[in-house]
């Protein structure tokens, strides 16, 4: 009967299910990437338009709004021609500096929103051909065009870091959502991994909406985080993804199985040829990974000069069964020869 | 036993130490005049606050946040630096390190600190190794073994808070199996020890310079963290091992938050010096192998521990499975890595430019910050400008984006990219 | 078990939050509700996350989604004990959207393809009505005479924020005032009044002596025929719930009144959707715009008036009523107000220290049960004064100390130890809270330097002095001998393994109140008897 005796001093901890998940307000911020050749792409192979993505994002933003009368959002875009990374929504110059400000009038909020994202996107592929086709009519040859996804999201973090330095008691939680559609192979490696490490420091989540070809760094980034990486396949039906899998807001990730892969892969980009490799040459300098041994016998980033007798032994061939790559042959750390090297 | 209990006073060793172009005092210790820093007259904090035309004192204390902030402003050259690192951590585990002038006493903060500079040191340095190893009772004894999982060390360090420090530290003895743990260690990675040092003598067996003399030949850098006072012996050791360069490698703990700030600062890889560089015949190139993860409904037995567990990591060479990474091959050799590992230490390599302070102006090119978005403040009038006025814009000299204090620090401490330079799509 | 006793009954009156009264609404209203885009989102925002996001989940999904899908979201750890936190919360969410009438469950026949068994699965689906109305809301579809209302909008002037809130902050502690009975220019009217009167906060000496006629287990309702004139409800005293009422905060406050308004215009024969339509869309509209009182409803034109009253919404002038402006205790009510950051919470502090607004918290508790208040409201004072012996008054601060009969009369008067805790914690000064957050961090250091770690997770942030709490909670203690607790007692287990199967699942739902092994028995509370007993349906059932 003790237990129920004393209850004036266990009251106060009667339901602990409620402080399992606590209702704090949430920040969601999202990149979308509008690589207009890929969204061109796209378009045609699986009959989705950016406009219809954007729309569908619009709604997830409003029903992120509709959970809490504090929550936040942003949108950032990435990979536009002219303007490269961007932030569409909050504007800055229109609103003065109500951003963080309470507006309870969601539906003004909801239909504030539409509006400006709307029309700064419209605006924005209104503009993009005429830059595009001056890029490409200035640095011929050029074909390579630098992603600013790592741009977009580096912004949003800069801005989730203020957030969480101005709320001394960290009220504001934040998770941060891309919808990708370019390749890797546009993504600068460097500046993503840091933006991953970035996030992981300070805990936040990153979910990836991932459309067009799958993209290794972003499924990285997802795990690093505790995020979602979503391949999505059927982008009609990319609403559903948007409120059902990639809708998990932090305060109910510790109860919530994630719907992601567990199978990722990790492979890394060489710094020379760009490509994704799954086994190569590390500098013990400069840690930079290669995929060929550079001909100069020097480290393309630090220019450190290798030990030529290692990278003799490196090169040797094997003898037995030659493969598409040097793939038999053991680079032992200590140079001691293999078996089957001559 | 061979006691060695002769230590100096900092001020007159540090002065033959850099016997700098004859000034009266050192750096360290200079006052605003030249002369020792005690012999300074006092300024009183209030009296460099100032009010502002209105009578408030907000745009100055503003800016002496922003000064605060300012702090992290680090020697960022590019240094080449030896990224792949062995290093044995020696704590003192003698009756001194009872000592209760640390809360609530030196050993417990020693160990809280050590833990959290384990994860730190992997978290920065990746493909390091780390083995620890306590000076108690005139022996040295092995706390973990050189690996590179954190965990064990982490365990191990929470083992031993239970025992208690006792009798004479021997730093000889440490030193020795110092190097024996780092005997060997490949070529390409560095040999460091970092010795935490809590005694004013050290009680060892042997002559202890004949021991540096063998530290110096096979390479060992040894740092030494005082928590008493400097020790002479500890200054030859570290000028040894450093190649005379005593200021970085050698310090005493001032205060409780200052001990912690210098375990963090052996967090970064050290430079690699010229005289070693010059003297090797050239770098490496290690093989590595990037293994993708895999998920299975079944459990299976990994290659490394034979244990049968859910997913783990195959091997890009022989697609033999492993649990943990990073770790090595135990089929074909090759050392595995997951891209991210490798990637956390970049910015050690390349170090974000730092941003410039604009200067004050009326007119200022921007208004918002482009980080976060913030608003800046307005320009100030020439005539209205005062002494603690700044513009409280940071621009990043590659990309002419300003941003604001609190982006700047974040940039260069956390994410280590400039947004601005990112965002910008024609820029290769 | 017998009837709950009469002070655990009254304080029931404030639990009864919103969420419980919405709960309670039968099926009918709930989908004439669900038809206004406005309260679905108010009714959204009031579920809990893991509700919330179940119906994410399931709005853009036409077909009906078999409900073991919805258990396959929540991890199965059962680290902590045999209490399954996360199970626990994931039931209440389920039980929420089941009396919410947002969730169908339908059974749907399955015949395997093979061996022809057929098997009957349950099927979730959401509201149809909800599910339109919601996603109207989120898209931005909405109905042709809302936007006739945009359109107007632009012509109508807006109002600085600033004078709404001093507007409201003013009227509310009016009605403060006068509860606390202390002197006030102004009386609220005789609609506030009445409010006061009916809802039990307060009553006139004549219902006191009728009630203490009757017995304290007689609901006594003033009839709201019997017109009152303000000279006679000058005269009203506060009552024990009425002081409960004070400890609470605005939020809870303004619901509390809004509730009993609800019953009473129910028993005015006003329409209760129309009602709870009107309050919803208040909890949308935007802080300092105008709107014209035209589109609304007869119904919910009359409420505009009482609304007036409560400092809930503004009109320009008293006879002309064309606009109206919503005050920032309208716009928040829909907010949650277990979130610090929102208005109310800002609000409350504003109205608690209206002079001094930038300061937060305003007490100082020490070990020797003194207590000093940073305060020149008279409000906080007199509430205070209900559980404080006040000792000296300054120019800005008042002294008390807590003692054993100063506590004993707020209890008798019916506010129980945890409210008084929970006011002094609430309005703690900053200087309290951040001692208290320094000693929190040395114990988390020690525990953790002597690697403790179920200690580690036992500390928790102590504001006020812990002899001080716990001497409150022991003087309710001693007033408070005996507890009841409707439900249902289990007993004369035929095996051990039943007992066992029940008391677990019992005790993984949360529903048992006291047990005994030895003897095999155990006490279910009476919410947690229906679901138990299907339980042990299913066992029984399962095992012949």
């Amino acid at each position: 009967m003790d237990a129920i005796a004393d209850r004036a001093f266990t009251e106060s901890q009667t339901n602990p299910a409620h402080k399992l998940v606590d209702e704090t307000p949430s920040l969601l911020a999202v990149v979308v990437d509008i690589n207009p050749l890929e969204w061109r792409k796209l378009e045609k192979e699986q009959s989705v338009s950016l406009k219809q993505v954007v729309s569908s994002i619009i709604v997830m933003l409003n029903s992120h709004l509709s959970l809490n009368s504090s929550n936040h959002v942003a949108l950032y875009i990435a990979n536009s021609y002219s303007h490269g990374a961007q932030l569409i929504y909050p504007r800055t110059e229109s609103s003065k500096s109500t951003r963080f400000l309470h507006t309870p009038g969601m539906y003004r909020q909801f239909r504030f929103i539409d509006g400006s994202i709307v029309d700064t996107i419209e605006h924005l592929l209104n503009e993009q051909p005429d830059t595009l086709l001056q890029l490409i009519g200035r640095e011929q040859g050029k074909q390579h065009i630098k992603g600013t996804l790592a741009g977009a999201m580096s912004m949003a973090l800069c801005h989730i870091n203020k957030i969480q330095q101005s709320d001394e008691l960290n009220a504001l939680k934040s998770r941060l959502l891309v919808v990708s559609i370019s390749d890797d192979s546009t993504l600068p490696y460097v500046s993503v991994m840091n933006t991953i490490f970035a996030s992981q420091k300070m805990k936040i989540s990153v979910d990836v909406c991932k459309l067009g070809p799958s993209s290794t760094f972003l499924q990285q980034a997802a795990d690093a985080t505790n995020g979602v990486y979503i391949y999505i396949t059927q982008p009609e039906g990319l609403i559903q993804y948007l409120t059902t899998a990639l809708f998990i807001d932090p305060m109910l990730r510790p109860i919530i199985v994630l719907p992601t892969d567990e199978s990722i892969d990790f492979r890394a980009s060489c710094f020379i040829t760009n490509k994704v490799i799954d086994v190569g040459y590390v500098c013990s300098v400069c840690l930079c990974i290669l995929s060929v041994i550079p001909e100069d016998e020097k480290c393309p980033t630090c220019h450190s000069k290798f030990d030529h007798n290692l990278i003799t032994k490196l090169k040797r061939k094997p003898k037995v069964l030659p493969l598409k790559k040097k793939d038999k042959e053991l680079g032992d750390k200590n140079g001691t020869a293999t078996p089957e090297s001559a | 036993m061979d006691l060695d209990p002769e230590f100096a006073p900092s001020p007159e060793h540090s002065e033959d130490e850099n016997n700098d172009d004859g000034k009266k005092a050192p750096d360290a210790l200079k006052g605003a005049n030249g002369a020792y820093a005690w012999e300074d007259q006092y300024r009183r904090s209030w009296d460099i606050v100032q009010e502002d035309e209105s009578g408030s004192i907000e745009s100055i204390v503003s800016g002496l946040v922003e000064s605060q902030k300012k702090r992290y402003m680090k020697n960022i050259t590019p240094f080449q630096r030896g990224i792949i690192r062995t290093m044995v951590l020696v704590l003192d585990f003698s009756n001194v390190m009872m000592e209760k002038d640390f809360r609530p006493n030196r050993v417990s903060v020693m160990i809280s600190n050590a833990i959290e500079f384990v994860g730190e040191f992997f978290d920065q340095n990746p493909i390091s190794q780390l083995s620890i190893v306590i000076m108690r009772n005139g022996v040295a004894q092995l706390v973990s073994e050189v690996s590179g999982n954190p965990h064990d060390h982490i365990e191990a360090l929470k083992n031993i808070r239970k025992l208690e420090p006792q009798g004479y530290p021997s730093l000889q003895n440490a030193l020795e199996m110092c190097r024996g743990l780092l005997l060997h260690v490949a070529s390409h990675c560095t040999r460091e020890v970092l010795v935490i040092f809590g005694a004013l003598f050290t009680s060892d067996p042997g002559n202890i310079h004949k021991t540096i003399q063998d530290l110096v030949r096979e390479k060992i850098t040894v740092r030494v963290i005082g928590l008493t006072a400097q020790v002479a012996v500890c200054q030859e050791l570290c000028r040894m091992t450093n190649y005379g360069d005593l200021k970085n490698s050698y310090h005493v703990v001032l205060y409780e938050q200052h001990f912690k700030e210098l375990f963090m600062d052996a967090v970064t890889p050290l430079a690699v010096t010229k005289v070693e560089s010059q003297k090797k015949d050239g770098f490496t190139l290690v093989k590595m192998g990037f293994p993708s993860r895999v998920s299975d409904n079944q459990p299976t037995f990994c290659s490394c521990h034979s244990k049968a567990v859910y997913g783990g990591y195959i091997c890009p060479n022989c697609k033999s499975k492993v649990c943990v990474l990073p770790t090595v091959c135990p089929c074909c050799d090759l050392m595995l890595i997951l891209s991210t590992h490798l990637a956390r230490s970049y910015h050690h390599l390349f170090p974000l430019k730092l941003f410039q302070e604009v200067p004050v102006s009326e007119e200022y090119s921007s208004s918002h910050c482009f980080g976060c978005q913030t608003q800046f403040p307005p320009g100030v009038a020439p005539s209205t400008r005062r002494e603690y006025h700044t513009s409280s814009r940071y621009r990043c000299q590659d990309c002419a984006k300003d941003f604001c204090i609190d982006c700047d620090v974040f940039i260069h401490e956390v994410l280590h990219n400039c947004p601005g330079c990112e965002a910008d799509s024609r820029k290769l | 078990m017998s009837e709950p006793s009469a002070s655990s009954g009254q304080s029931e009156l404030f639990k009864s939050t919103i969420n419980e009264y919405l709960d309670n609404l039968p099926e009918t209203v709930h989908l004439q509700l669900y038809r206004s885009p406005e309260t679905c989102l108010a009714v959204f925002r009031l579920l809990p996350s893991l509700a919330k996001f179940y119906i994410m989940t399931m709005l853009f999904q036409d077909t009906a989604i078999p409900s073991t899908d919805l258990n396959r979201w929540i991890k199965s750890s059962s680290f902590n004990g045999s209490r399954n936190l996360s199970k626990i919360y994931q039931n209440d969410s389920l039980k929420r959207l089941k009396a919410l009438n947002l969730l169908k469950e339908t059974r749907r026949i399955f015949t395997h393809p093979q061996t022809g068994q057929t098997t009957q699965l349950p099927f979730v689906s959401l509201n149809p009505t909800f599910r339109q109305s919601f996603r109207n809301a989120l898209t931005g579809s909405r109905d042709a005479n809302e936007v006739v209302e945009d359109n107007n909008l632009e012509s109508i002037e807006t109002i600085s924020v600033e004078f709404l809130d001093t507007y409201c902050l003013h009227r509310w502690e009016s009605i403060l005032h006068f509860m606390v009975g202390s002197e006030t220019k102004e009386l609220p009217s005789v609609g506030v009044l009445t409010l006061l009167r009916y809802s039990g906060l307060m009553e006139l000496p004549s219902d006191r002596e009728q009630r203490e006629h009757l017995g304290d287990d007689y609901e006594f309702h003033p009839k709201l025929q019997q017109s009152s004139s303000i000279q006679m409800l000058k005269n009203l005293l506060i009552t024990q719930n009425g002081f409960q009422f004070l400890l609470q905060d605005i939020n809870s406050q303004i619901w509390t009144l809004l509730l009993q308004y609800l019953k009473m215009s129910e028993k005015l024969m006003m329409n209760p959707v129309e009602v709870l339509n009107f309050i919803f869309m208040l909890g949308s509209l935007e802080l300092g715009q105008g709107y014209p009182v035209e589109p609304l409803s007869d119904t919910q034109k009359i409420m505009l008036d009482d609304l007036i009253d409560y400092g809930l919404i503004y009109t320009p002038s008293k006879t002309n009523k064309k606009i109206f402006y919503p005050t920032r205790l309208a716009t928040t009510l829909t907010s949650e107000h277990t979130n610090f950051k929102t208005s109310a919470a800002a609000i409350d502090q504003e109205i608690t220290n209206s002079k001094n607004s930038n300061n937060q918290g305003t007490i100082v508790v020490e070990t020797n049960f003194k207590i000093y208040c940073y305060t020149s409201s008279p409000l906080q004072i007199a509430i205070l004064n209900l559980f404080v012996h006040l000792k000296a008054r300054f120019a800005n601060m008042v002294t008390g100390v807590i003692t054993r009969e100063s506590v004993r009369r707020a209890l008798i008067n019916g506010i129980t130890a945890d409210q008084m805790i929970n006011y002094l914690g609430s309005h703690a000064h900053p200087w309290m809270v951040k001692q208290a957050e320094d000693k929190l961090a040395r114990k988390l250091e020690l525990e953790s330097s002597i690697g403790n770690a179920a200690g580690q997770r036992q500390i928790e942030l102590e504001i006020l002095p812990p002899t001080v709490v716990d001497q409150i909670k022991l003087w309710q203690l001693e007033l408070d001998r005996i507890q009841t607790f409707k439900g249902y007692l289990y007993k004369d287990f035929s095996t051990d393994l039943e007992f066992e199967k029940l008391l677990t699942y019992g005790e993984e739902i949360g529903v048992i109140v006291w047990k005994d092994r030895a003897r095999k028995r155990f006490f279910v509370t009476q919410e947690g008897n229906g679901q138990l007993l299907d339980y042990a349906n299913r066992i029984i059932r399962g095992n012949s």
